[in-house]
């Protein structure tokens, strides 16, 4: 799915890259770069010839000029980072949109194991309490509103569920184990609704 | 030019020694300096085979105590290989099998290349300190010359640690076009002044010694003891305090007690002797003068408003690598290059790797780096195709 999302963009920043699953499916683009701490992933991605960078995302992208890429993506890397308001923000800054993806926490797993007095445990937050590495959770209602908090204007929506991504559901903050969101800065005009056409008219 | 690279029964390689004068006797080769020098010779060593297309050299620069004896050797039944013989070799992090591997020494070195011990064609005496000022952008251009003396005209990578990354970087900065990856490991574009200091005092060890003559102590006894003392600030800076610490605590080397004398007693200190003592036995003073000036110096971005701007002109993919425990070159340096490429939208991947080794953690620990650099490399020559 992220793939098709990216297919007209050339130049592409992964934030919290792993072990570069999705670098190496874009391929040879203009410019494509990965980042994460995890310095056994940056290694592995390395030797693997993709071009990444070991760093802390949560330190800042100051490495990177304003608009340096088409896209910027936060796969499943969002609830890891200290300051996602902050990330997400350099985000829209040094690309012309953000797509990022979000577990939900109000997915109704989740309210009903909290509801019987559990901390939450579903596919999509497999970890104990005790050693999860998830620092922030979201939902994705609050999720909007931090987008809009960040400079950005949700472009679009969609939900995943059943490990199937839905663009409608019903009651997408209830149903919906992820979220995707394409995030354009609030105040550019999106021309189209397909990826990488968002050509920028800023009109403030 | 096509070698085989023929085996010794260890397994280990044998390397081709040659020499090349790359500056004639007569003409005027111009330094950054503004001085000229000539003729100029230069040391150098091949291993494997160039492909017959070429596409597969590999230049290896040294840093400041190296020379052109990067892997292999040179007789059979030699017992001493090269300073990288670990990471250079048939299937190793460079392979030999695959890769045509040169390495050279410097301009103003003394294992081979033309320097300050060399004979001035024009006196008939060494030059000592009469020997221009060369820069790292000048021993680079030295090896350009080499290459296109060898029918060269593109390194699959430049790749080198310490100052041998300086000249990676320059490399990439002074011939774009001949450059399809640098390698920077261990490195910085410029030295910290903490750096530069710990090279001035080694300077003033060997100034310092009576026996230096202001450079001219060839026909006299060189200054052995300003150069190891040298050596053994170079080499404190070289180590970190924990490796120092885990390898010496404060173990004494032979007696059970302390002598209450100023004699080497301490583990570290028999050690540090013996690394000077070993350093002289290699090493031109004003050789060390000459090197760690040329360190000094260097700053490709010094007369550009910007780093950035300075490897501008590169179109070289990059591979930086620093080390948690140096402290000599703090990946905060190598983060500096690393920062200023992204900037320039150049293609550029980094790593810090953890070692308690320090400085020369790239010389002494194989894996991780070897994984690394074996692999990009392969991705270079693969994304050319």
């Amino acid at each position: 799915m992220l793939l098709e999302l990216l297919r007209d963009d050339r130049r592409v920043l992964d934030i919290g890259c792993g072990y570069g699953e999705l670098l190496e499916s874009l391929g040879r683009r203009e410019f494509t770069v990965g980042v994460d701490i995890d310095r056994d992933a940056v290694i592995h991605c390395i030797s693997r010839g993709l071009d990444v960078i070991m760093l802390d995302a949560a330190e800042g992208l100051g490495c990177f000029s304003d608009d340096s890429f088409d896209t910027a993506v936060l796969n499943r890397t969002l609830e890891v980072l200290s300051r996602p308001d902050r990330v997400l923000t350099e985000m829209l800054r040094v690309a012309q949109r953000a797509i990022c993806f979000v577990p939900n926490f109000a997915h109704w797993r989740v309210r009903w194991q909290l509801l019987r007095g559990f901390m939450p445990k579903t596919a999509a937050l497999p970890h104990e309490w005790y050693e999860t590495p998830n620092i922030h959770h979201t939902t994705l209602a609050d999720f909007v509103k931090l987008a809009r908090r960040c400079g950005g204007r949700i472009d679009c929506t969609y939900a995943v569920r059943g490990g199937k991504v839905r663009p409608h559901i019903l009651l997408p903050n209830l149903t919906a184990e992820w979220g995707c969101f394409i995030i354009a800065r609030a105040g550019s005009s999106h021309l189209s609704e397909k990826p990488g056409d968002a050509t920028e008219t800023t009109t403030t | 030019m096509r070698r085989v690279a023929q085996e010794t029964p260890a397994g280990v390689p044998l390397a081709q020694r040659a020499s090349m004068q790359v500056v004639e006797p007569g003409e005027r080769f111009e330094l950054e300096s503004g001085a000229h020098l000539s003729p100029i010779t230069v040391a150098y060593e091949t291993l494997g085979e160039l492909s017959r297309t070429k596409d597969n050299v590999i230049l290896i620069a040294h840093a400041l105590s190296g020379d052109a004896h990067v892997a292999g050797r040179y007789r059979p039944d030699e017992a001493a290989v090269g300073w990288w013989d670990d990471f250079v070799g048939p299937g190793r992090a460079i392979d030999t099998d695959r890769y045509f591997v040169i390495c050279s020494n410097v301009l103003g070195g003394c294992r081979g290349t033309t320097g300050p011990g060399s004979i001035n064609v024009a006196t008939g005496r060494r030059y000592g300190m009469s020997f221009p000022t060369v820069t790292i952008g000048d021993m680079v251009r030295v090896q350009a010359r080499l290459l296109d003396r060898l029918g060269i005209d593109r390194v699959a990578a430049v790749i080198g640690g310490s100052m041998g990354g300086m000249q990676a970087i320059e490399w990439a900065i002074s011939f774009p076009e001949r450059v399809g990856s640098a390698i920077v490991i261990a490195s910085t574009s410029r030295l910290s002044a903490q750096s530069i200091a710990f090279n001035a005092v080694g300077r003033n060890a060997i100034t310092s010694d009576p026996r230096w003559c202001g450079g001219d102590y060839y026909d006299n006894g060189e200054p052995l003891g300003g150069l190891a003392v040298a050596r053994m600030i170079g080499h404190i800076t070289y180590l970190s305090d924990s490796s120092m610490q885990e390898k010496f605590g404060r173990a004494l080397r032979e007696a059970e007690k302390l002598s209450y004398g100023f004699d080497s007693e301490f583990a570290v200190e028999t050690y540090l002797d013996y690394q000077g003592a070993k350093f002289v036995e290699r090493f031109d003073g004003n050789s060390y003068l000459y090197i760690t000036k040329a360190m000094d110096y260097y700053d490709p971005a010094a007369e550009c408003s910007s780093l950035a701007e300075a490897l501008a002109p590169s179109k070289a993919r990059w591979l930086v690598v620093s080390y948690t425990g140096d402290w000599l070159f703090p990946t905060a340096q190598s983060r500096e290059l690393v920062d200023a490429l992204l900037v320039g939208r150049k293609r550029v991947s980094f790593v810090e790797l953890e070692s308690a080794y320090g400085h020369d953690a790239f010389l002494l620990e194989y894996e991780p780096l070897a994984t690394i650099v074996s692999g990009f490399i392969q991705s270079v020559r693969d994304g050319k195709k």
